[in-house]
């Protein structure tokens, strides 16, 4: 099978792992899960973030054929325009978005300018899909259960699992936001388990389990599936879907949720500028 | 934790003054009152936010209603001492419930004019036309028989005011406790001179005034302190002792370039400069904070 070569960036702020993802017999790559860097208390955006992996893409002389998303995040800004515009690609992520559009379109009041339809981005990815990097063969697994959109993406040997599992002693996304279905989770969970017990796999986030010291983000199907502390073998889908949804009712919000999904489902782009040219978030006083 | 303190009146013609921290965003709210009359003002309260899940309440607000009421007080006044950028102002929503007119610093029509162009409103009646009665240096008001006086006390924002009340002074983001030392001034419309020139008429009242402060951020993790006396704050107050007007300006400047904007300047702003109000809902019945993106200058990251 062939082995991409992936090379991980990470955002401290965010706990987010983004990742460029080459074929090691062309010059071609990917980029997942771009950040887009935010200061909400001053309103900055910054795109030093984007930019590292920019000078990485440039200084290895690689040809960026996608930008893509694992699935709408409620923790950062992507940062997909920028690096599309800088670098080329297409952009993709999960069809299902047009779900998490219509909800968030609702919620943050946007403008009839906003298509609920995923036409922001150049491809949507349905289960099964397949699509190339170069001469690496990628395939797309619907994985629902942290948001209704999320995607996994299987890069040969390697899978970019968004937020389904983490690392194995900090153990599986949440399933509380809106959309989000934790018995749906586990289901999602078990298609990347059934990828072969040597696959790569590549987490979204890592947010350090206690007593350990350094981040990391990656692991194996194997090791998920002897030693993840929520969905090791042996927890059935009751007890996971009864541990997730009590842990979930003790989490807070993410603390960029609001900026982030109202930018998100618009593929990263700012909602329009007011006539004065300038552009603003919005925060929907009490209604999540 | 400690988030409440009584300091008994010291005499005839001073009140009794309540204060009650919030910890969430480290400010103090006061409780003023009449100790013959049994009225009162109720200076700085904070409206709850919770800026992640955009969620208000009203606990803290609440919670100065329930002493009112306990201690068989009548509402006479409610008082801002500035626009402040770091929590939204219950005066509105404390007038529904008490009647009780509201009033701030004349100049926050200043405060108004420039953050209506940041958040662009247009419209925005710029004139202070949002609080009951706005006051100018000098103004004297009364609650029950005790007698009040206004100070200007612009640099933490070109808007503050200080409430002299009988033997207290309500002296906000001006001094801190002693340990702390005093407020930032490098939010739009801030200066590090006038701040120290604020400072210095706030140290010119007698010895004995008791100072109640309007944040504590507790240094070194002691429990939450809001009352001192001009006499402390001169001989201890470590932004203060033998500081000159330039070593003062040099200091603040330079520590203000390090910090970050407080956490909730963007969605703070557009409440308070409407005295306390919500904004008004869109079509779909919904209400939304406006958040200006790249538009806010000096910011220093986080």
């Amino acid at each position: 099978m062939s082995q991409p070569v992936v090379t991980h960036f990470f955002d401290e702020p965010t706990n987010t792992f983004s990742y460029v993802v080459q074929d090691p017999s062309s010059r071609a790559c990917a980029i997942l899960d771009s950040v887009l860097d935010f200061d909400y208390a001053a309103g900055r955006t910054d795109v030093r973030s984007a930019d590292a992996i920019i000078d990485f893409v440039r200084a290895n002389g690689l040809e960026v054929e996608w930008v893509l998303e694992t699935h709408v995040h409620a923790d950062h800004l992507s940062a997909a325009p920028y690096l599309h515009e800088t670098l080329g690609g297409k952009t993709g992520i999960g069809a299902k978005i047009t779900v998490v559009q219509d909800v968030f379109g609702k919620a943050f009041n946007a403008g009839t300018e906003f298509a609920r339809d995923g036409s922001q981005f150049d491809r949507l990815f349905e289960e099964g899909d397949t699509f190339t990097i170069g001469h690496l063969e990628g395939r797309v697994l619907h994985t629902p259960g942290h948001t209704p959109a999320c995607l996994t993406y299987v890069i040969g040997d390697a899978a970019f699992v968004g937020d389904t599992l983490f690392m194995p002693d900090y153990g599986t996304a949440r399933c509380d936001f809106p959309g989000g279905d934790a018995r749906t989770l586990f289901r999602s969970i078990q298609k990347v388990l059934a990828l072969p017990d040597e696959t790569r796999l590549f987490l979204c986030h890592d947010y350090k389990a206690p007593e350990r010291e350094a981040y990391q983000h990656e692991t194996s199907v194997a090791e998920q599936r002897q030693q993840n502390v929520h969905v090791h073998e042996g927890i059935s889908e009751e007890a996971f879907v009864k541990m997730r949804s009590e842990r979930d009712a003790t989490l807070g919000m993410p603390r960029l949720i609001l900026p982030s999904v109202q930018v998100n489902m618009r593929a990263g782009h700012m909602p329009p500028a007011e006539d004065n040219g300038q552009v603003y978030l919005k925060v929907p006083i009490n209604t999540f | 934790m400690k988030t409440f303190a009584l300091s008994q009146n010291t005499g005839a013609g001073t009140p009794d003054v309540a204060g009650f921290f919030d910890p969430n965003t480290f400010s103090v709210q006061y409780v003023v009152s009449d100790p013959v009359s049994r009225k009162c003002a109720i200076i700085d309260p904070v409206h709850d936010f919770d800026e992640t899940s955009g969620a208000t309440a009203t606990h803290h607000a609440d919670e100065l209603l329930a002493y009112v009421q306990a201690q068989g007080l009548e509402v006479q006044w409610i008082l801002d001492t500035h626009p402040h950028a770091d929590h939204f102002s219950a005066a509105q929503y404390l007038k529904e419930k008490t009647g009780a007119p509201t009033a701030i610093g004349e100049k926050v029509v200043e405060v108004q004019e420039l953050w209506k162009g940041l958040y662009h409103w247009p419209d925005f009646p710029a004139e202070g036309s949002q609080w009951d009665r706005l006051f100018a240096e000098g103004d004297t008001f009364r609650i029950g028989e005790l007698e009040a006086r206004v100070m200007f006390s612009p640099g933490h924002t070109l808007a503050s005011i200080t409430y002299v009340i009988g033997d207290a002074a309500f002296v906000h983001d001006t001094l801190f406790q002693p340990d702390f030392g005093s407020a930032r001034a490098d939010f739009p419309g801030g200066d590090a001179h006038q701040l120290w020139n604020s400072i210095q008429s706030i140290l010119a009242l007698p010895d004995e005034t008791r100072l109640f402060t309007g944040h504590d951020y507790m240094p070194d993790g002691r429990e939450p302190e809001w009352e001192s006396t001009v006499r402390e704050q001169r001989e201890t107050n470590k932004h203060l002792v033998d500081v000159s007007e330039d070593d003062y300006v040099a200091m603040r400047n330079e520590r203000d370039s390090e910090l970050p904007m407080p956490k909730l300047i963007l969605h703070s702003l557009q409440v308070n400069i409407q005295g306390g109000r919500l904004p008004e809902p869109e079509a779909n019945g919904k209400r939304y904070l406006k958040i200006p993106l790249d538009a806010l200058e000096g910011a220093s990251r986080e």
